[in-house]
C-alpha cells in the first residue's frame, strides 16, 4: 500500500484517534495496532502521536507495567473526540465522492 | 545501525527541540525497539521498521510546527550567535520567573489604578469650574460678591471631599475585586510564547477551573461610574493616538534619512542611535494603547523588555552624541560681503524720507544730490530682489525701501558640500545677511534725517488724534470739489 504523504498523514491521524478512543494504549501498542491496518514505516506513528498532543486532542500520563519499564498512555481529549467527528465526516465525504466516480466510470465502460 | 547509533543520530537531527522533549522522544523510540525485540525481531530489522531517520526527523519537528531543521553548521559566527541568544534566553528566563512575574504585575496593576484616579480628577475640576464660572457670574450681576465668594469656597472643599472621597472607594473597589475576591487577577498578563514546554498530565489532576464569585447582574453605580472612567480614559488614549502617528511618521523619516547619511558616510551614530530608541519606544507606547482601545491582549513581558533594550540605546546613543558634537567643529563664515551686488540711486527732494531697513548711512561727498543706495550679500547662497515703493503722505514724498529673499541655492552641490563637511564633522554656518548701505553727502544726509524725524512726529500726532486717513482723503477730495 503505497500512498502519498500527505494524503496518508490524514488517514494515519483518524485511524490513531479511532483506536485511542476505544482504549488508552501506549506507544508501542498502538504502532502494532495501526500497522494490522495499513502497512506503514512504525516510527510516522509517533509524530503524529506527539502533534496530536502538543494540539491538546490527547493527554498523556505514565504508568509503570507488570514487567518493564513505565509506559506512557494516550488518552484521548474532549477535542480529540471533536476532531474524530469531524476527520471521520470528511472521510466519509471524501470517500463517497471517489466511490461515486468510480461507479460511474465502471458503468461506462 | 544498533540501537544506541540509531538514537544518537536521531537526537543530533532534533536537537533544536527543548531537552526535556527530545528525551521524552528518544525514550518513546528506544522503548519501542526493545519492545520489538523482546517480540522476537532482531535489532537491525526493529531499527529498520522505523522507517527513514531523516523524515521520521522531519515529521517529528513538523508536530512542534518547526518546518525545516536548521543544519548546524560548525562556524564560528554560528555558534557565536547560538551561544548569545542561549545567554538572553537565560535573562528571559530568569524575568519570566513566577514571582518576578508577580511583582512585576502588581506595580503594573497599581500603577494603572493610581492612573485611574488621577484621570479621574477630571471630571471633578471640569464641575468646579463650571460652578464657580455660574457663582461668579451670578454674584457680578447681583453685586454682592462676598456671600458667594463664601459659597464658592465651600463648593470647592465640598467637591474636594467628594473626590477624595470617591478615589479611596474606587481603589478599595478595585483592589477587592482583584485581589480579595478571586484567586487568580485577570489582568492582560501573558507569558510570551516561548517554544511550548509540554508536560506530563497525569490524567486525574485536570486543571480545576477558579470560578470567579463575582456575579455579573450586580452592578451597582461604581461598577458604572468605573466604566464610564475607563470609555472617558479611552477617548483620551485616542487622541493621544493620533498624536503618536505623527510622532512615529516623523522619527521614521528621521531613520530613513539618518540610514541615507550613513550610507553616505555620515558618521553619528549617537544621533542615529537616539532615532532608533525613540522611534522603536513610540512604536512600543502606540501598540500598547492601541490593544489598550481594542481591548487586545497585551503581552507586557515581551514590551518591558524591548522598553528597557530602547532605554539603553537611548542613554548610549546620548553618551555617544555627546562625544561625537564635542568632536565636532563648526565654521562660521566669514566671506566678505561688502561688493555691492545691486544698486538703487535717487535724486534727493525736499521731502524725501527713507523707511525701511538699512544698516548705516555713508557720507560720500563726491555725491551731489544723489542717494546711492547698495545691497551686499553673498550671491552664492541666495539672490535678493528689490522692490522698493514710493508713496506720499501729506507733504512727504516716502520711499520704501525692502528686499525680498528668493532663489535659495539649494542647488545639489551644496548639499553635496554639507554631507562632505558632516562626514569629517564639520558644520559651517552660511552668511544669509544682506547689507544695505546708503552713500550720500553731508547735507543730504542731514537733511534725510531731518526729514525722517518730522515725518515720525507728524505720524505720532494722526496717530494720537486718531485721525483716519482715509477721513482725510475725503475731506480732502470733497474740499476740492465743492471748490
Amino acid at each position: 500500500m503505497n500512498i502519498n504523504t500527505q494524503f496518508k498523514k490524514g488517514v494515519l491521524e483518524l485511524l490513531v484517534l479511532l483506536i485511542v478512543e476505544k482504549k488508552d494504549m501506549y506507544g508501542y501498542e498502538l504502532v502494532e495496532a495501526v500497522s494490522k491496518i495499513v502497512d506503514v514505516n512504525e516510527g510516522t506513528i509517533y509524530p503524529i502521536l506527539k502533534r496530536l498532543t502538543n494540539e491538546g486532542y490527547f493527554e498523556t500520563y505514565l504508568e509503570e507495567s507488570k514487567n518493564g519499564p513505565t509506559r506512557k498512555y494516550y488518552h484521548i481529549t474532549v477535542s480529540g473526540k471533536k476532531r474524530k467527528k469531524n476527520q471521520i465526516m470528511e472521510w466519509k465525504k471524501f470517500s463517497n465522492s471517489v466511490n461515486d466516480f468510480i461507479k460511474g466510470s465502471e458503468k461506462n465502460e | 545501525m544498533n540501537k544506541q547509533e540509531f538514537l544518537n543520530k536521531l537526537r543530533k537531527k532534533i536537537d533544536i527541540l527543548e531537552e526535556s522533549e527530545v528525551e521524552d522522544i528518544l525514550k518513546e523510540y528506544s522503548g519501542f525497539i526493545e519492545e520489538k525485540m523482546s517480540q522476537g525481531s532482531t535489532e537491525e530489522e526493529a531499527i529498520k521498521s522505523l522507517g527513514n531517520i531523516d523524515e521520521l526527523a522531519s515529521e517529528l519537528l513538523s508536530a512542534y510546527k518547526i518546518k525545516k531543521p536548521q543544519e548546524k553548521k560548525n562556524d564560528i559566527l554560528n555558534n557565536f550567535i547560538e551561544e548569545f541568544v542561549a545567554i538572553i534566553e537565560n535573562i528571559i528566563e530568569f524575568f519570566s520567573t513566577k514571582d518576578f512575574k508577580e511583582i512585576v504585575r502588581f506595580i503594573l496593576e497599581m500603577l494603572c489604578i493610581f492612573i485611574i484616579i488621577a484621570l479621574c480628577r477630571l471630571p471633578f475640576e471640569l464641575i468646579a469650574q463650571v460652578c464657580k464660572n455660574i457663582i461668579y457670574n451670578i454674584s457680578s450681576s447681583l453685586g454682592s460678591p462676598i456671600p458667594f465668594h463664601i459659597i464658592g469656597n465651600l463648593g470647592k472643599a465640598f467637591l474636594e471631599i467628594c473626590y477624595v472621597l470617591f478615589a479611596i472607594i474606587l481603589f478599595i473597589k478595585i483592589f477587592e475585586k482583584r485581589y480579595l475576591n478571586s484567586q487568580e487577577p485577570n489582568f492582560n498578563f501573558h507569558p510570551n510564547p516561548k517554544k511550548e514546554k509540554i508536560k506530563e498530565h497525569p490524567r486525574s489532576s485536570n486543571p480545576e477551573k477558579i470560578v470567579k464569585n463575582v456575579n455579573p447582574n450586580s452592578k451597582n453605580l461604581l461598577d458604572i461610574l468605573t466604566s464610564f472612567c475607563i470609555i472617558g480614559i479611552k477617548i483620551i488614549v485616542f487622541f493621544l493616538l493620533i498624536g503618536l502617528i505623527f510622532y512615529i511618521i516623523g522619527l521614521t523619516a528621521a531613520f530613513s534619512i539618518s540610514v541615507y547619511l550613513l550610507f553616505k558616510g555620515v558618521f553619528y551614530f549617537g544621533i542615529y542611535l537616539i532615532i532608533l530608541a525613540l522611534l522603536i519606544l513610540g512604536i512600543i507606547v502606540f501598540l500598547t494603547l492601541f490593544n489598550f482601545i481594542f481591548n487586545r491582549q497585551t503581552n507586557f513581558f515581551i514590551i518591558l523588555i524591548i522598553s528597557l533594550i530602547s532605554f539603553g540605546l537611548l542613554g548610549l546613543g546620548i553618551a555617544v552624541s555627546a562625544i561625537e558634537i564635542t568632536n565636532t567643529t563648526i565654521y562660521y563664515d566669514n566671506k566678505d560681503v561688502s561688493k555691492p551686488i545691486k544698486t538703487l540711486e535717487y535724486k534727493m527732494q525736499d521731502n524725501l524720507v527713507l523707511e525701511g531697513y538699512y544698516n548705516e548711512i555713508i557720507i560720500d561727498d563726491k555725491l551731489d544730490d544723489q542717494i546711492r543706495i547698495e545691497y551686499c550679500y553673498n550671491t552664492e547662497y541666495f539672490d535678493i530682489s528689490i522692490e522698493p515703493t514710493k508713496s506720499r503722505e501729506n507733504k512727504y514724498e516716502i520711499i520704501h525701501l525692502e528686499h525680498y529673499l528668493n532663489q535659495f541655492k539649494y542647488n545639489k552641490n551644496m548639499f553635496n558640500n554639507l554631507i562632505n563637511d558632516l562626514k569629517e564633522k564639520v558644520i559651517r554656518t552660511y552668511n544669509y545677511d544682506v547689507v544695505v548701505k546708503i552713500y550720500t553727502s553731508k547735507e543730504v544726509k542731514d537733511k534725510l534725517l531731518k526729514n525722517q524725524k518730522q515725518y515720525e512726529e507728524y505720524e505720532e500726532y494722526i496717530e494720537e488724534n486718531e485721525i483716519d486717513f482715509e477721513d482725510l482723503h475725503e475731506t480732502y477730495h470733497d474740499l476740492s470739489y465743492h471748490h
